[in-house]
């Protein structure tokens, strides 16, 4: 995601590694960077990938959510006051402090609405808590096709959604393919 | 009990779907009588009920609808009479013609006016030039409305339009009475427009149900407020606004000649303004207290 977030610009990146590491890890390493430094010249790595197979590859279902997590479906423009409420109440139950109950709130419900916008099913919203992290995941039949929807400041005045959930929460994990999304949100306690 | 007609107040222009006969009969009775009762004018836009009935049916209530038609403080008309007097759905026409019925009701010495409109024509009658701008006329109603004068509702019956259609028709008011609405219903959002300071108050929560009109409203404020100062836009009493609301508030402040100022922002809506606007031109955010603009501006 760097790779492409990057693209096109003036910038110079360079990700020290540790060649004792993992030999997994410095494969992979050399599959998301096009130019590898050793010793002081540089080679075109071997391996180097195009960043959207490494991202699809990588774009595995989230762990299932836990039997325990309670949960509420959502469906039309009315239900959003709901999810609201519901969110509020839970989070404050779990232990999130107020004001970042607030933040929650505005997250959740911005994910709720894209699924309003972009699917006609509906969707529903699960939380749970989790060692010290507030987890909550929203569930619906869209697809969220621009994998970094949620990393990259739009240029506009529109199109801030993602990102700004993104910004507003501790974690942020997405698995989109056609036909499914779910996007878990974390909080610290 | 109490009934959503029991809940509205002047300002509201509210998106009011049914599902029976009954319900709407009863809701224009409810709504006429309150409104007469209250010395308020009242304008009634009968379609589906031909308003001969509808005048009966107020006077079993015991509501004296024959003096009230007399004195000119009930008014009847259907479609024909009315939205579609040219033959068409003239949507600025009309609009215009808002104008001088809330002029005219002041000029009267009238405390309010009530309207309610069984908006079965723009359903009926598809084949109409013009119907297909009702969702941007609605939204454009709720700027005329926004003056805390009149209060409005627009029924829409559910028979006659699709789910679709009707979402976007909603979503062009600031609140809507949805069906299985509890007693504890009020209205979502209430945009009221001020006069001391020139600007806008938002009461209540701005979210996708509502963002055509809420972003009607705003787009308007430039050609609805007086020039010459900012903008003040009242949110402390604003008890939730997500994404595209402050996206909204951004833009508006941009395009307003001499930009605006946001008074009363909660801390939620302070960090919206700030990641999607921080560098926005015209915008200035005061906190809850309407003090301190310097450290209130939430840039970090």
């Amino acid at each position: 995601m760097v790779n492409m977030a990057f693209a096109g610009r003036d910038a110079l990146i360079v990700c020290p590694y540790d060649a004792r590491l993992d030999a997994r890890v410095l494969t992979e390493a050399q599959r998301t960077h096009p130019v590898m430094m050793r010793e002081g010249s540089r080679l075109p790595s071997p391996r180097y990938d195009d960043p959207l197979v490494v991202i699809d590859e990588l774009n595995l279902p989230l762990p299932p959510v836990p039997a325990h997590a309670v949960a509420i479906a959502y469906h039309g423009n009315a239900c959003l006051a709901e999810v609201r409420r519901f969110t509020a109440e839970r989070a404050a139950a779990i232990g999130l402090r107020p004001g970042r109950v607030q933040e929650l709130v505005v997250a959740v419900n911005e994910l709720a609405t894209n699924t309003l916008e972009h699917t006609s099913a509906g969707g529903r919203l699960s939380m749970w808590s989790e060692q010290r992290m507030l987890v909550c995941q929203v569930d619906d039949d869209g697809h969220v096709v621009d994998p970094l929807a949620s990393r990259v400041q739009p240029a506009g005045a529109r199109g801030h959604g993602l990102m700004v959930v993104n910004r507003l929460c501790d974690l942020m994990r997405v698995h989109s393919r056609p036909g499914r999304t779910m996007i878990r949100l974390h909080m610290l306690i | 009990m109490t009934t959503p007609v029991d809940r509205l107040t002047p300002g509201d222009h509210i998106c009011w779907p049914f599902r029976t006969d009954d319900e709407r009969l009863t809701t224009m009775l409810e709504f006429v009588g309150a409104g007469l009762g209250a010395g308020e004018k009242v304008l009634c836009f009968t379609e589906e009920i031909a308003p001969r009935t509808l005048q009966s049916a107020l006077a079993e209530r015991g509501v004296d609808v024959e003096t009230a038609d007399a004195l000119g403080q009930a008014r009847f008309h259907t479609a024909d009479t009315s939205y579609l007097a040219t033959g068409r759905f003239d949507a600025e026409a009309v609009l215009d013609g808002w104008h001088r019925q809330l002029a005219e009701a002041r000029q009267e010495g009238y405390a309010g006016l009530r309207v309610i409109a069984d908006m079965a024509w723009a359903a009926r009658r598809p084949q109409v030039d013009g119907t297909e701008r009702l969702a941007w006329y609605e939204a454009q109603a709720s700027r005329i409305f926004a003056d805390a004068y009149a209060t409005v509702v627009c029924m829409y019956d559910q028979r006659l339009f699709p789910g679709d259609r009707l979402r976007g028709i909603a979503a062009a008011h600031p609140a809507a009475v949805f069906p299985r609405t509890g007693d504890d219903w009020h209205p979502r959002l209430r945009l009221v427009r001020t006069t001391d300071p020139a600007g806008l108050r938002l009461i209540g929560e701005a979210d996708r149900a509502c963002r055509d009109a809420l972003e009607a409203v705003l787009a308007g404020l430039a050609e609805d407020l007086p020039a010459g100062s900012p903008a003040t836009v009242d949110v402390s009493r604003l008890a939730f606004a997500d994404v595209s609301c402050a996206a909204a508030l951004v833009r508006t402040a941009g395009a307003l000649p001499y930009g605006m100022r946001i008074v009363g922002a909660s801390a939620a809506l302070r960090r919206l303004l700030d990641m999607i606007g921080a560098e926005a031109p015209g915008l200035t955010v005061l906190p809850a207290d309407g003090v301190s603009p310097a450290a209130a501006t939430g840039r970090r």
